[in-house]
């Protein structure tokens, strides 16, 4: 007789162990949350009481409205620049440059083997129009330092789709049905990597609206954005950051939602 | 002048010999199999014929067109993969679509061409279902569909059914060749299977270490091997030098002898010693091995130091000889091909 796979949930290790890893994944979350509605958080488990005088106080303040709009620029502009750098160039490497696609996978990582000041300082030189292109003060120079810090995100994910399909077999197939390779990468093999591509998508702008030290470093108060602004609220009540932080969790877990659901729900469809 | 003709073709990587003055004519209409043991460069001449690998010599006409320089997508020419690389992306009728779409076909046409072919196929009811979702079977039938709905003046298959089962094989080689004679379409498969070359091809080319070894129909390459090798490889013969012919039948030839594992006959010794000496030669041999191949009982057989193998038809009346058991053997001098 075969075993069932099917167990009791109450008792069965495989929830505990499921269970122990949504908690600790979505505990702190939970606790920024619940500070940002706290009257007052010390010595309990849980907040004394509950308010929303934080939030309306946050969502009333001018410089909020224009962190969040400048975060969302920031955000979405990184993630279309970076998706438009680097999945052609994962693609290309992958189909046609075998060899030259050893070096991009290390190429990728190299930004995290750096210090973020230290990248940051290379990227205000070059953009100091010293080299003909001044981006600096700019949300330019944002957007385009976190291209090379969200490559890996894009590279990961894509790159393990590609592996599970038989790329140079597709291609070959493709040309002898008298396709070019342009109408191959965008009608076979683009959508056989969207599951690869939501991740990066989703990963880049986590990535872009929640970073400082570039954020800090790069623009600072020229172009404020959330991260920025929560600095300035660090003297203050840690109320007020948790409003932040919550307001940008709702929007990065919103965002993903729908990017996931959009770029993967076709595949999905049996 | 032939359908496909070639002339010369050769390629090389790395200096090392892949194939090497390739002459091959196909007829239209003709299922022509290649066939050879791994790395004999079959594989890569289909590929050169396709447009995949560029031969470093040599002329390939279809139709009486030089398509030698042209590049795949203009030559013509529809493969269906080992893999069959279907697009993982697409169901079965967009997988289908996408080729004559490239052609800039008008949408009506498209759905009549791919309709019909889906129908032709048998895979109506999977028409919406995507290749992960489909057997191996399905898969190679949407490969083949996907190249025949193109109308190509050829037909490649490259080992098409070696990732199936046996079953399914045998009933998908017959699908094949009912395909091939109703559609008329004219074809080049590779296999290394010897018994699939037999069963599908019009004619066979058997490829040896970069060569063509002997062209011909499948009853001649299964009757008249035109050297050992190719004996070897295709009719899993007994080859017999002359001093070993010598040792055995007590009788030496000029040239080696090719014999069939079915050509050996048991001599009935309550029938006497059948045929005189001059039409027919006989031996006395030790059974050492018996396999049972359905329809078919393999004896491993040693005459002296000599191992032969014969095939008999595995009646179920006749009982199998033990091993160890002492039988006189038969071999009619008609059965034997000079090599």
């Amino acid at each position: 007789m075969s075993r069932t796979l099917r167990k009791p949930i109450l008792g069965n290790p495989a929830w505990l162990i499921i269970g122990v890893f949504v908690v600790l994944q979505l505990l702190p979350v939970a606790a920024v949350a619940l500070n940002a509605f706290a009257t007052d958080w010390n010595g309990t488990v849980l907040p004394s009481g509950f308010t929303t005088d934080w939030a309306l106080r946050i969502f009333a303040d001018p410089r909020f409205d224009q962190a969040l709009v400048h975060s969302l620029v920031i955000a979405f502009g990184a993630t279309v620049v970076s998706a438009l750098v680097t999945v052609p160039a994962i693609l290309v490497g992958h189909c046609y440059l075998p060899l030259l696609d050893r070096w991009l996978g290390a190429l990728v990582i190299l930004p995290y083997a750096v210090p973020g000041v230290v990248l940051a300082l290379g990227l205000l030189r070059i953009y100091s129009g010293q080299y003909g292109i001044q981006l600096n003060g700019t949300p330019l120079i944002l957007i385009f330092g976190y291209v090379p810090l969200g490559a890996s995100f894009y590279y990961v994910p894509i790159k393990n789709n590609l592996r599970a399909i038989t790329v140079k077999d597709i291609i070959e197939a493709g040309y002898l049905v008298g396709a070019s390779d342009l109408a191959i990468m965008v009608r076979v093999i683009l959508p056989s990597v969207l599951r690869g591509l939501a991740i990066g998508l989703v990963m880049n702008f986590t990535l872009a609206i929640s970073e400082f030290v570039y954020a800090n470093l790069l623009v600072g108060g020229l172009y404020p954005t959330l991260q920025v602004f929560m600095n300035v609220l660090r003297e203050g009540s840690g109320r007020l950051t948790s409003v932040v932080v919550t307001v940008y969790f709702i929007i990065v877990w919103a965002l993903s939602t729908a990017v996931i659901a959009a770029l993967t729900e076709r595949k999905d469809k049996k | 002048m032939s359908f496909v003709e070639m002339r010369g073709l050769t390629k090389r990587f790395d200096g090392v010999m892949v194939f090497d003055s390739i002459d091959l004519d196909i007829e239209q209409g003709e299922m022509c199999v290649l066939v050879g043991p791994s790395g004999c460069g079959k594989t890569t001449l289909l590929r050169s014929i396709a447009g995949l690998v560029q031969p470093d010599a040599g002329t390939l006409l279809l139709a009486g067109r030089d398509i030698i320089s042209l590049q795949p997508k203009d030559r013509g020419i529809g493969m269906v993969m080992q893999h069959y690389a279907l697009f993982p992306n697409m169901t079965i009728e967009q997988n289908l679509a996408f080729g004559l779409q490239q052609k800039r076909l008008e949408k009506t046409e498209i759905r009549r061409r791919v309709g019909a072919m889906v129908e032709l196929m048998g895979l109506k009811e999977r028409a919406k279902a995507r290749p992960q979702q489909l057997s191996g079977g399905q898969k190679q039938r949407v490969a083949l569909a996907r190249a025949l709905v193109l109308e190509p003046h050829l037909l490649l298959l490259d080992e098409p059914m070696s990732a199936l089962d046996a079953q399914i094989r045998k009933r998908l080689r017959d699908e094949l060749k009912r395909l091939q004679r109703e559609l008329g379409f004219t074809a080049v498969m590779v296999t290394h299977d010897q018994e699939e070359a037999l069963v599908i091809g019009d004619r066979i080319a058997v490829m040896q270490s970069g060569k063509l070894a002997q062209i011909g129909s499948p009853h001649d390459i299964y009757g008249r091997p035109a050297s050992e090798a190719v004996a070897a490889f295709i009719g899993d013969f007994n080859i017999l030098p002359p001093p070993t012919i010598e040792r055995i039948f007590n009788h030496r030839p000029a040239t080696s002898w090719a014999v069939h594992p079915e050509a050996l006959d048991i001599i009935d010794p309550a029938n006497g010693n059948g045929d005189a000496p001059t039409t027919a030669f006989e031996t006395s041999v030790i059974v050492s091995g018996v396999k049972l191949l359905g329809a078919v009982v393999r004896y491993s057989l040693q005459a002296g130091s000599v191992p032969l193998k014969m095939d008999v038809l595995n009646r179920p009346s006749a009982s199998l000889l033990p091993i160890g058991s002492a039988v006189r053997i038969r071999l009619h001098a008609a059965d034997i091909r000079e090599i």
